[in-house]
């Protein structure tokens, strides 16, 4: 420390130790009582809130979930995805850290003698905490200009935000004044490089009115001393005691420390059927939901990126996810104390649907998980409305007429469509494929499905890849007539009992041919036997179509001689890319085709849109909105691409009626992936189709 | 000195700005943080209706207090 230095700290003593450090002693003792009383109070706000829920055990694999949290917290993995707010949070996150971290080492040096005499640690801490204030300024105004002069339809603005800006703003404002002003009350001396470790306050300083008299200027410092600590303390008690939306600073990170990790979307399957005392099944109010489940709706930041991916939002139904948590957290505060103001045993909740969900929303679910892939704080959307719609089915039968008639053909006939289960195995009669019953020592079964057994769409793709599988040399059988549905509508539509019962068929018949490998071409059955069957005794090796043919290209097996000549987009089915992470296959097999060229769509990968099948919705009325279907076909039809590549026969199904309500039949056609190969393998005479890849007609 | 005057009612004026930014988020945080503990939303207009009183003084006594005793001086020397 040179002597210019130390004459400036000295000049400074007399407000550090007159007039800083019996604030500064203040505001750390009230600080402490306030760190006491919000630990204390953490109990009473959020925790006994929480417990209302059932038990869920969320503490397993501490360092998989430490690893992710800090991910998540200091590289801001997920909130990064989007420029604009990522940008913004990325500022405020680490202005605040490095403005706290500049203001807690004066703090403290204040009261371990640091300061005096000075340590160079001291000038680093002041070059921390005005970058930090300029960065959270910088932020700050991009909040400003995003939330009420951009205004995107996500953000739903309130006087809590507005109300958070202004008190931010005002403390780094004053902050920086405090520091101005004593500055120039310290006059000459001033070190010819301090406008390096104190780039905004020394400007400041430069223009800044002091009084005449060193005790007159001290009560000035005093002033504006108090004016920033004491609404910095208020501040503090509000983030920690209000509702305020910042309480994110400590829901997110516990909310993201204790996500789930089962298999993406893997569902909690209901146990308590055989329980004669069970009254209800699925969630009607606050207490059926588990404790994380409510943890989720207080971690909310309300940041609205799950309602600009959701499909049911964007084609105008009656749901957004992010509105949707936010009712659910707002029926949390209103009827939880309510509650817990009640004997455990005169506990009975409000319903959430119906009091503070419209039933509508809940059933214009497609369970795509776009919302759940976007959270920046892993909230789980898909499992509570699933859970709700099991209460819908099971407790109450109040659910769509066409889902009635699904359910009961699927009771019937094990499958949707109702179509009598004993033509399940026609399809393969011609191609002289093998039933487990007639062959038990194949290496895989080929688990259908019920649009491959009954839906002429699915057929072709079923026949498709059964001579892809012979023409390989693949060890494999069906089950044919034994076969049943895999029971995902069921689950997903909120029939948890026809669900488990369909699987238990299934995983009995297939436990008893000693079924090791299975492989789905329908990523509904793929998903559900490889992450949901387990629960029942059913551990298979499953794959997907698509990772067999892609395999089989690798390893040279199959030969794609045929060139089709031809544009193709591909179409990420959710429950095959976003549940299952398979994105890359289905790409490498259309690479692999001789001829055809891939053109993306603007939403692909994890940002795929929606077929608007899943989660039951393949077998309800769209009767609200514009078709989700034809919204992705518009996407598909804006590629210029003359086909539509799918892995997924309800999309299959969705895309084909899109392109028919566009009229583009003679234009694009939609083709399993099965079936583009096997016409690529040129194993069977077909004339090729003329190379139609232009771009779309205005 | 017509200078420093004109500069001194801007530097009121910013600190006034920036004091009635710190009254506006106390208050208004104190009333959100009330209706959070549970008081009624039937209090609503009365609580605003208080906070609107307050404003209002804070207002007049920052300005007539800067007014009278904020500093004359140039800073810097």
């Amino acid at each position: 420390m040179d002597s210019l230095y130390r004459l400036f700290w000295e000049r400074q003593e007399v407000y550090i130790m007159g007039v800083f450090l019996p604030v500064i002693i203040g505001f750390l003792a009230l600080f402490a009582g306030l760190i006491a009383a919000y630990v204390k109070g953490f109990r009473w706000q959020h925790l006994r809130l929480w417990h209302l829920g059932k038990e869920e055990d969320r503490s397993d694999q501490g360092a998989v979930r430490l690893k992710e949290l800090l991910l998540v917290l200091f590289a801001n993995f997920r909130i990064g995805s989007e420029a604009y707010p990522g940008t913004m949070h990325l500022l405020i996150f680490w202005g605040a850290i490095l403005l706290f971290a500049g203001k807690i080492v004066r703090l403290f040096s204040y009261l371990t003698g640091l300061t005096n005499p000075p340590q160079v640690i001291f000038l680093y801490a002041s070059f921390a905490a005005e970058v930090g204030g300029l960065l959270l300024i910088a932020g700050g105004l991009l909040a400003i200009y995003r939330r009420y002069l951009l205004k995107p339809e996500r953000l739903a603005t309130n006087t809590d935000n507005t109300l958070i800006l202004v008190w931010g703003a005002a403390l780094i404002l004053t902050g920086y004044f405090i520091k101005a002003y004593r500055i120039t009350a310290v006059g000459a001396a001033l070190p010819p490089n301090w406008f390096f470790w104190a780039p905004v306050s020394y400007p400041l300083s430069k223009i800044a009115l002091i009084l005449p008299r060193t005790p007159l200027n001290e009560l000035l410092i005093w002033h504006r001393a108090l004016i920033h600590v004491l609404p910095a303390l208020l501040l503090f008690a509000y983030i920690m005691f209000s509702r305020t939306r910042l309480q994110h600073i400590f829901l997110s990170p516990l909310n993201i420390y204790c996500r789930s990790l089962k298999p993406k979307g893997a569902l909690a399957p209901i146990t308590n059927f055989e329980d004669e005392n069970a009254e209800s099944f699925g969630v009607r109010e606050l207490r059926e939901f588990n404790w994380k489940q409510l943890l989720d709706l207080e971690a909310c930041t309300n940041c609205g990126r799950c309602q600009d991916v959701c499909p049911a939002h964007l084609s105008g139904k009656p749901l957004s996810p992010r509105k949707l948590i936010q009712d659910m957290k707002e029926h949390l505060w209103k009827e939880g104390p309510k509650l817990l103001a009640l004997a455990p045993e005169e506990r009975e909740g409000e319903a959430i649907i119906g009091k503070s969900l419209d039933g509508h929303a809940l059933w214009a679910c497609t369970n795509c998980m776009a919302c759940q892939e976007v959270c920046p704080v892993y909230v789980e959307h898909v499992p509570k409305i699933v859970e709700m719609r099991q209460y819908k089915v099971l407790t109450e039968a109040e659910f769509a007429p066409e889902l009635q008639l699904t359910f009961r053909n699927m009771e019937n006939n094990s499958n949707p469509w109702g179509i009598g289960s004993h033509l399940r195995g026609d399809w393969a009669k011609e191609l002289g494929v093998k039933t487990l019953a007639d062959d038990p020592n194949v290496e895989y079964l080929y688990y259908v499905g019920c649009a491959g057994s009954f839906d002429d769409r699915g057929k072709k793709t079923a026949m498709a890849f059964a001579k892809i599988m012979q023409a390989a040399g693949i060890s494999f059988g069906i089950l044919g007539t034994e076969e049943g549905c895999c029971g995902d509508s069921a689950m997903r539509g909120g029939n948890e009992y026809l669900y488990q019962s369909l699987a238990q068929a299934n995983i009995g018949i297939m436990n008893g041919y000693n079924v090791k490998k299975i492989i789905a071409t329908c990523p509904h059955g793929y998903n559900i036997m490889k992450k949901e069957y387990k629960n029942f005794g059913g551990n298979f090796e499953v794959f997907h179509h698509t990772e067999i043919i892609a395999d089989l290209i690798r390893k040279g097996k199959i030969t794609l001689k045929k060139p089709l000549n031809k544009c193709f987009t591909y179409h990420d089915s959710c429950f095959l890319g976003r549940y299952n992470g398979i994105y890359e296959q289905p790409r490498e097999i259309l690479k692999a085709v001789p001829g055809v060229t891939l053109a993306e769509m603007d939403r692909n990968q994890e940002r795929s849109f929606c077929c608007g099948a899943g989660g039951g919705r393949m077998w309800m009325e769209e009767d609200i909105g514009e078709r989700i279907n034809n919204m992705r076909t518009d996407q598909a039809i804006a590629t210029g691409a003359a086909g539509v590549a799918l892995a997924c026969p309800f999309c299959q199904t969705m895309l084909s009626d899109g392109i028919k309500d566009r009229k583009k039949e003679e234009d694009m056609s939609a083709l399993d992936i099965a079936e583009i190969v096997w016409e690529a393998m040129g194993l069977e005479e077909k004339a090729p189709p003329a190379e139609v890849c232009a771009p779309p007609e205005a | 000195m017509g200078t420093l005057t004109l500069f001194r009612a801007l530097a009121i004026i910013v600190e006034v700005t920036v004091l009635m930014g710190l009254i506006y988020s106390i208050v208004n945080g104190a009333r959100y943080a009330l209706f959070d503990f549970g008081l009624d939303e039937k209090y609503s207009e009365f609580i605003r209706l208080i906070v609107v009183i307050v404003g209002c003084i804070a207002l007049v006594f920052f300005a007539a207090h800067l007014i009278t005793f904020y500093p004359r001086v140039v800073g810097h020397i």
